[in-house]
């Protein structure tokens, strides 16, 4: 308890410093008349990532079991095709696959749309790990309650889908919050095939206004705006899982 | 019952836990007791003969009646049955009264109106009134023992397997636990009861069968067997769980 206490005393003297310093050292110095300019194409990027976001996350949502019931296939040529393919995507940064996608397999098949390129790859990416975390919450469930299961007379449908998944989901939800927050932050890198997101925009503002504190600021507290509400989330659900598995 | 098993073998790998069982019983019995060291395969005989696993081979049958270790068949069987497991092994996602009240509505076709007052019923009976909103886990391993043995009459199963059921519990709930058993005993209600112990075995006087290391060493009436052990593995064993 006092050790909290003391913790919180210390992160709120590191906060409150910093903020001293930006807004004191640095806010006076900022003219956001320049870039105001721009905020209409600041604002458009915000958008534009949030539903670049939630669209890639609806998506690997969906393909996330996809992945998951073929690395848990009992058909080794499925297992193994899921295997390698999860093992490249994890195996390259996000950065090297968006660059290699759109620039030639996009580009070799004729496809010129940034945003529906940025946008599979990302999603693409994202459900490997989501399946891969899925199929780890599923194998963390205890052989007990399989047995316990088909004890009560489930099928197996029914072992999978009333016993299985549900406690497995619950284990696996916080951090597959978590990797909403890296989707929400890896969205920014579609900035390098030139998809007008609010990474690209800020960038753009900054290059035209030679305004750094101006557009940088209010570009890390966008993506705030969304992660932390995330955040928050995740930790919530981690305290009531601590009691609900 | 009648239960007649012969030769029958269960491997898990290359590990031979049952190895050419051979058990008939004399009687129409009600009970059946499995007694013997742990690592026996008490557990594994336990779960083949409710249908929850099929043997690498060999054959079971009840009342003249083989049974069939097709996954179809498999279930039917366990749906005639009733399981409780050492651990309890209730689903910590679900209420204590949901626990009971799910396999009613979808395995047996109950309606949720009739599967409720069942477990409340059942609740009420092993003394786990009111608890039916809680989480498993809230509950003492004692109350949570009385849910599982609720969950597993619910459906007034024909014939029930209780592993070791009171040997995760304090002595207070083991007495409870067993005289909940006794009750269905005397209600005649079938049973094959897994246990270690002695004192309820020989109250029971049912057909006993010691297991140790994969097969029948001896069987035999409770009382008879305990006062005079035939084979000298049994003499040692009897010496050496009753010693205290
Ligand atoms: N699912 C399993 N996988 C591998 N080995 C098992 C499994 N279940 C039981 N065994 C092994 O089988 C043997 C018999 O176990 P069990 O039937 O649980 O005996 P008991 O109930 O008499 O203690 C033990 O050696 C145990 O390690
Ligand atoms: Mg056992």
């Amino acid at each position: 308890m006092k050790a909290q206490v003391t913790g919180w005393i210390v992160v709120l003297l590191l906060v409150s410093s910093g903020c001293w310093w930006l807004f004191n050292e640095l806010a006076p110095r900022a003219d956001f008349t320049a870039i105001s300019a721009y905020s209409d194409d600041l604002w458009g990027g915000w958008r534009l990532t949030l539903a670049l976001s939630s669209g890639a996350l609806v998506l690997s949502v969906l393909l996330a079991p996809v992945w998951c019931a073929m690395l848990m296939s009992r058909l080794a040529a499925l297992r193994t095709f899921a295997v390698v393919v999860t093992e490249l995507v994890r195996g390259t940064p996000l950065l090297v696959q968006l660059l290699l996608v759109y620039y030639v397999i996009a580009a070799a098949a004729g496809i010129d749309s940034r945003i529906g390129v940025g946008l599979c790859v990302l999603a693409g990416y994202t459900s490997v790990y989501l399946g891969e975390m899925l199929r780890g919450g599923i194998l963390s469930i205890d052989r007990a309650q399989r047995l316990a299961a088909r004890a009560v007379g489930f099928s197996s449908r029914q072992e999978f889908f009333i016993v299985v998944l549900p406690q497995a989901l619950r284990r696996v939800l916080p951090g597959m919050v978590g990797a909403a927050i890296n989707l929400v932050k890896d969205s920014s890198l579609l900035s390098v095939i030139g998809v007008l997101e609010f990474t690209k925009r800020s960038q753009v503002a900054n290059t035209l206004t030679f305004s750094d504190f101006e557009a940088y600021v209010p570009l890390a507290i966008g993506y705030l705006a969304v992660t932390v509400p995330l955040a928050i989330l995740a930790r919530a659900m981690e305290r009531r899982m601590r009691y609900a598995t | 019952m009648r239960l007649n098993i012969e030769r029958l073998c269960h491997q898990y790998g290359k590990h031979l836990v049952l190895e050419n069982l051979e058990f008939q019983s004399p009687a129409d019995e009600r009970v059946l007791c499995l007694i013997g060291p742990s690592g026996g395969g008490k557990s594994t005989l336990l779960r083949l003969l409710g249908g929850l696993e099929s043997p690498s081979s060999g054959a079971v049958s009840w009342d003249g009646e083989e049974v069939n270790y097709d996954e179809r068949s498999m279930r039917a069987l366990r749906r005639e049955c009733g399981f409780v497991f050492q651990q309890f092994n209730l689903f910590p996602h679900l209420t204590v009264e949901k626990n009971i009240v799910v396999p009613l509505v979808k395995v047996h076709g109950w309606s949720l109106a009739e599967a409720r007052d069942r477990a409340v019923e059942l609740l009420d009976r092993f003394g786990v009134a009111g608890q039916g909103d809680k989480a498993p886990d809230a509950l003492s391993g004692g109350q949570q023992q009385c849910v599982a043995l609720a969950r597993a009459v619910a459906h007034r199963p024909k014939r029930l397997f209780l592993d070791e059921p009171t040997s995760a519990l304090d002595p207070e709930m083991t007495a409870e636990v067993l005289d909940a058993i006794r009750e269905f005993v005397d209600g005649g209600q079938q049973i094959v009861l897994a246990t270690h112990e002695m004192g309820f075995v020989r109250a029971l006087d049912a057909e006993t069968l010691l297991i140790a290391d994969g097969s029948v060493v001896e069987s035999g009436s409770a009382a008879a067997m305990l006062d005079a052990p035939k084979s000298e593995f049994a003499q040692r064993f009897f010496a050496k769980v009753m010693r205290y």
